[in-house]
């Protein structure tokens, strides 16, 4: 039986914490996704993403996906989960995806509908903070549709 | 009666962490909707009426429905489109 970590947190999220919760012995595959601040979208360029976000709702999202994935996939896949709320610096990391499975088919197929799922379905939302000090909401996906 | 509606994304823009708005006593989700129209309306902020039909509301737990009675509600917030990740 596998587990599952999931969590928003509001510190520098370090994915070396994910790796050893995930490694299992009966997992030969290892999916790590790090989602990261790019220092540019749309032509403008960013300083820094401020991710807001409803927490309790947000980590209930979290579970059902992965529990949706281990429906899909399989029961021995691991997961860890994270995604960071508040000021996050170009470069730094504002999602985890960590998905451990016995073979890679599944370790991959998981972890892309774990992270297509989350940009559906997570209520979490993005300001963006340009360079020449404007900042801006994205737009998004409704959760009614 | 008075509801507290939780801000979230760009709805922050109209204040703290959230409103109060008057309904009736029976009032639905979709009665809030409306009431969180009126006071988008009359606010300096602007924020698309589109933004706002396609927000949900919710509670701690679970995404509500247009039909559902809020009286007994705790923690109603309103959530614009997503994008995280």
């Amino acid at each position: 039986m596998g587990k599952t970590f999931v969590a928003i947190s509001n510190k520098p999220l370090d994915p070396t914490l994910a790796v050893e919760f995930g490694r299992a012995d009966n997992c030969g595959a290892e999916l790590l996704f790090l989602g990261t601040v790019r220092n540019l979208n749309e032509g403008r360029r960013v300083e820094a993403v401020n991710y807001d976000g409803h927490v309790s709702l947000s980590e209930n999202v979290l579970r059902e996906l992965c529990a949706e994935a281990v429906k899909r996939w399989g029961e021995d896949l691991n997961f860890w989960v994270e995604h960071r709320l508040g000021r996050v610096a170009v470069g730094e990391v504002s999602l985890i995806v960590y998905v451990t499975a016995p073979h890679r088919d599944s370790a991959y197929q998981a972890s892309r509908y774990v992270l297509e799922e989350i940009k559906k379905r997570l209520p979490v939302w993005k300001e963006e903070l340009y360079c020449e000090g404007e900042k801006a909401w994205l737009s998004g996906q409704a959760l009614n549709q | 009666m008075k509801v507290n509606v939780g801000l979230y994304g760009v709805f922050r823009e109209l204040g703290v962490g959230e409103v109060a708005l008057e309904v009736s006593d029976t009032a639905t989700v979709a009665e809030l909707r409306r009431a969180f129209g009126d006071l988008v309306k009359k606010s300096p902020v602007l924020v698309s009426t589109k933004i706002i039909s396609a927000s949900v509301f919710a509670t701690n737990e679970r995404v509500l429905l247009e039909s559902e009675p809020i009286g007994v509600l705790d923690s109603i917030a309103i959530l614009p489109p997503v994008c995280g990740g």
